[in-house]
């Protein structure tokens, strides 16, 4: 019988600790345990061969911590432990299961820590393939406290092996992964990314982790399973203790099953004597059945929305369909750009974010992936990924962090055969297009017609219609007077008679008339009321975000009408700022960002950009960075001038580009964190105060490359480089810098900065300047380029 | 675990020296420190040990930290406890943020969170002062004085950091999330 025909249809029993039983055996703290599979695999045999006879029916192996990072033999212990596993197996008789069991890597991957999400995957597919070609039974990844990287292990286990692959995640008492996500997030990214089967393990005693095995059976619609601690880890007298007792825990697993687990078995401090109890009291037990439960959800490394009740808001701004400053943006891989569009549209109120970075003229995979990553960064909100290009989407889908919404998929088979592979792989709610080879209907009959067609299409591939959203495609009504109706139509009848969630681009609907927002309002409510579950819309736009507010308030959605509102007060804030309180200067000075746009607009009533910039920007920021280096102004507020000024430029290149011409950059700087350092925030500073001044800047992020930085140096022909270090131990990095620099270029000189850095220092280490802060930077760069 | 802020500290942190803040810098630090609270999940853990030292380096079950300055810091001390902290993810995410759209707040942020840091290592080490019953050293850190950063390797093994606090190791032995301390705390037990 193989594993997945028994899992989730009777109840079945896991093992308890291998390391504690280890250290009890006498294993010293430090000791790596894998060795042990080729050093005495007699003591490993021993203790599988104890948890079997305690009557449990899946081991797992001793290879928690087998990976290439850890050891330089991985496939040869892997092997050994899985060998050492089935033998214990067979010869204990029945019908029992090695598990390969394949732990965390102990590093933190991108964007929090410095490992890349592809060297996670390729050393979890080691471990999986030696695995299965030892003859292991299943893949249980277990530990896991971050979704990325148990997304990187179960992305690696099912490509590389054909074995059934279980994970099993670790949450803290708030019910929390360490990187964020709640359970149901992180329930509905696994199995979106196929998992057999989610479960729970370590960090939390039995009365917790039942909470959590509960809530984990309430979304998940694969198998649930649970393997606890013996209790919270005690200190006495210098040891580690748990001290929940096996009858106490069985006990308390007889509950987790009850709640609908259909696996227990114990994490650390368990024994065999804590499994045979829980076998003994919960044998015999019913399993309840696993349900598919019906959920459309979206997530993201930490976060999940659901569509359906509530209808949700899509920010359509990061596209850069009319977006002159966007394309430009793009153009120069200046990612602050896109993940300032998404900041601003996620505090003023969407849900979710839609990412298009179409051009013809940029690599759209890379691009999009590195908004992808960016926006993940900083933005807890799932992402809806938005182009045409399957291989761009194919990228932007495996490197996500989560499951997102695919934008998009039509009712041609071409579209259909090319993306639903993908997202029956990755997961994801794909938006479905309702238009095929024979263009988009006239009627909503048609355009339900297609979405059956799509439903059915998307089931063939094993994609449940809970992952579709239906777009009913909205045409302008200037070319024809039935076509918000027939939309609308189409939407109602998609939510009432096929139950599938819908969503729309909202703002079509005005296209070559005026005032459109009039239009757009009320067709967003009209079209709310017929059955949209995700608008796509301007966030920034306050009337359609009022018109969101007003109909959750109105609906019930908003029960205590705190988002209506926070709305309207937002809507205050704005009027309240009394008009012509500050001139710019002021307000740079000051470092009153709100007020710069507004101001800004008022001075190109009488000056031109370039008058602004050097009559009014430079001289307040030149006012407050003496105050700066005389110690009257602080970092707060050197930074948040300099904020301001960056505001007003920015409303000034629109300007500029209005009229075609040319804002003239002093010179071109390439800066960047060096190697093995991950401070970025003093680099940040220098950045944003030498735009400020007009360097052009090119900022190539932290723990970069030596080699990398000279490359970016010789392909920009930059002649000056600043460089950051925080750290003592990676100055080495920022010398070898150097050292490239002079060995590849001519004529470039090196400025350096950071907490450790001194004058000495950087005479030792060949650097041209030292800044002891970010205004001597910019002094140097002045002189430089003078 | 609501973690306060030490104002001199923040101040002294953003460059200060001694300087009072105004108003404005004042508001700015109460409304960032109200954020990190929301995103921060404080956790810390430590182990006592026995150890055995020589005038340069210290041994924890057959593991060695070599520092001349940590072992006349212990002098005294008759256990050891490791010790780690961590303000989790979240204020990483927070400060990342505001270092694309709004740098004043970034680096309010960062010092904000670094002095919550502290407060969090005194409540962890209090602990570990109550659960001993007895007296503690002031913390030592690797990287500190004359104990290499590198020893931090050792030290995440012994303690298992990565694996009951979630801090791991950058290849250049940064910690991750970086609001994270670890440190040798000397325990003096009464006689």
């Amino acid at each position: 019988m193989s594993f997945l025909s028994k899992f989730g249809k009777e109840l079945m029993f896991f093992d308890g600790a291998m390391g504690t039983m280890l250290q009890k055996s006498g294993m010293a703290a430090g000791e790596l345990p894998e060795t042990l599979n080729l050093s005495n695999p007699e003591l490993i045999k021993k203790i599988h061969a104890a948890y079997l006879n305690a009557g449990c029916d899946i081991i797992t192996t001793n290879t928690f911590g087998a990976n290439s990072l850890k050891f330089s033999n991985t496939a040869e212990i892997v092997k050994a432990a899985v060998s050492i596993a089935k033998k214990a197996a067979s010869e204990a008789g029945g019908e029992r299961f090695a598990a390969l069991d394949i732990g965390p890597l102990g590093k933190l991957l991108k964007p929090f820590g410095d490992l890349d999400f592809e060297e996670a995957y390729s050393l979890f597919a080691e471990t999986a393939k030696a695995g299965e070609s030892a003859g292991a039974d299943l893949i249980l990844i277990e530990t896991m406290g971050d979704l990325y990287e148990a997304k990187s292990a179960l992305l690696a286990a099912k490509e590389n092996t054909s074995l059934p692959v279980l994970v099993s995640l670790i949450f803290d008492e708030k019910g929390k992964l360490l990187t964020g996500a709640d359970v149901k997030t992180a329930v509905f990214t696994m199995e979106a990314l196929g998992a057999d089967g989610v479960g729970v393990n370590c960090g939390l005693g039995p009365d917790s982790m039942s909470l959590i095995a509960a809530e984990m059976v309430k979304y998940c619609s694969v198998p649930v399973f649970s393997q606890p601690n013996a209790g919270l880890p005690v200190c006495v007298n210098g040891e580690t203790v748990y001290n929940v007792f096996p009858e106490d825990f069985a006990q308390k697993e007889l509950e987790t099953v009850r709640v609908g687990a259909a696996a227990v078995g114990g994490c650390c401090g368990t024994t065999p004597e804590h499994i045979k109890a829980t076998v003994h009291l919960c044998k015999g037990e019913k399993l309840k059945p696993v349900i598919k439960k019906n959920y459309t959800a979206v997530t993201s490394y930490s976060k999940c929305v659901l569509l359906g009740e509530k209808p949700v808001v899509i920010g359509e701004r990061i596209n850069p369909t009319g977006k002159k400053l966007m394309k430009e943006a793009l153009r120069k891989g200046d990612m602050d750009y896109i993940l300032n569009e998404g900041i601003a549209q996620s505090e003023l109120g969407a849900h979710i974010l839609d990412v298009n970075v179409g051009l013809p003229e940029i690599d759209e995979s890379e691009t999009l992936k590195n908004a992808v990553l960016g926006l993940q960064s900083i933005s807890d909100l799932p992402l809806q990924l938005d182009t045409s290009d399957v291989s761009a989407m194919e990228t932007a889908m495996r490197f996500y962090n989560g499951k997102p919404l695919i934008n998009s998929v039509n009712g041609k088979e071409s579209s259909m055969s090319a993306v639903f592979p993908l997202v029956k792989k990755y997961g994801g709610v794909t938006v479905c297009l309702t238009l095929d080879e024979n263009g988009i209907p006239e009627t909503a009959a048609g355009r339900v017609e297609i979405a059956k067609k799509i439903i059915k299409t998307a089931e063939s591939y094993g994609i449940d219609k809970k992952d579709l959203v239906i777009d009913t495609l909205c045409m302008t009504v200037s070319t024809g007077a039935d076509n918000a109706k027939v939309t609308l139509e189409a939407m109602k009848r998609i939510r009432n008679e096929l139950s599938v969630n819908t969503v729309l681009g909202v703002s079509n609907v005005s296209f070559g008339l005026p005032a459109r927002e009039n239009l757009n309002t009320a067709f967003f409510t009209l079209a709310l009321e017929n059955g949209l579950s995700a608008g796509i819309i301007n966030p920034k736009s306050q009337a359609m975000m009022n018109a969101y507010y007003s109909y959750c308030a109105l609906k019930g959605f908003d029960t205590d009408f705190k988002e209506y509102i926070a709305g309207v007060s937002e809507i205050k804030k704005e009027a309240e700022i009394p008009a012509g309180s500050a001139d710019l200067k002021t307000a740079v000075i000051k470092g009153l960002k709100e007020q710069a746009g507004r101001l800004t607009q008022k001075e190109l009533e009488n000056k031109s950009p370039m008058e602004i910039i050097n009559e009014i920007l430079i001289p307040a920021l030149d006012e407050v960075g003496k105050g700066f280096e005389q110690n009257t102004v602080f970092l707060p507020g050197l930074l948040m001038s300099a904020e301001t000024a960056s505001a007003s430029f920015e409303a000034l290149k629109i300007e500029i580009a209005k009229n075609g011409s040319q804002d003239e950059k002093k010179g071109k700087i390439v800066i960047a964190t060096v190697k093995g350092d991950i401070h970025d925030i003093g680099k940040n500073i220098v950045k944003v105060l030498l735009e400020n001044y007009g360097f052009d800047v090119i900022d190539m992020g932290k723990d970069v490359e030596p080699q990398a930085i000279v490359d970016t140096v010789k392909k920009e022909n930059a002649r000056l480089v600043g460089l950051s270090a925080l750290m003592t131990t990676t100055v080495p990095a920022m010398e070898e810098t150097i050292r490239l620099l002079k060995e590849q270029t001519e004529g470039v000189s090196v400025m350096v900065g950071g907490a450790v850095l001194t004058q000495e220092y950087a005479d030792m280490i060949g650097a041209q300047f030292y800044g002891k802060d970010a205004m001597s930077s910019v002094r140097y760069a002045e002189k430089f380029f003078k | 675990m609501l973690l306060e802020y030490d104002l001199n500290e923040v101040l002294r942190y953003l460059g200060y020296r001694g300087a009072s803040a105004d108003r404005q810098t004042l508001g700015l630090i109460g409304s960032v420190h109200k954020e990190l609270c929301e995103v921060c999940s404080p956790k810390y853990i430590f182990r006592e040990y026995e150890f055995q030292k020589t005038d340069s380096a210290l041994t924890i079950n057959g593991i060695s930290f070599k520092s001349k300055k940590l072992c006349s810091h212990l002098k005294n001390s008759d256990t050891v406890a490791l010790f780690a902290a961590t303000l989790g993810t979240g204020a990483d995410t927070l400060i990342k943020k505001y270092s694309v759209c709004d740098k004043g707040r970034a680096a309010v942020a960062q010092a904000t969170a670094a002095s919550m840091t502290e407060t969090l290592c005194d409540i962890g080490c209090m602990k570990i002062k109550e659960s001993c019953s007895c007296e503690i050293r002031p913390r030592f850190s690797p990287g500190f004085s004359d104990l290499e950063l590198s020893s931090q390797r050792d030290f995440f093994k012994l303690l298992d950091v990565s694996k009951r606090l979630g801090v791991t190791l950058t290849e250049s032995c940064l910690m991750v999330p970086t609001k994270s301390v670890t440190a040798f705390v000397g325990i003096i037990k009464e006689k």
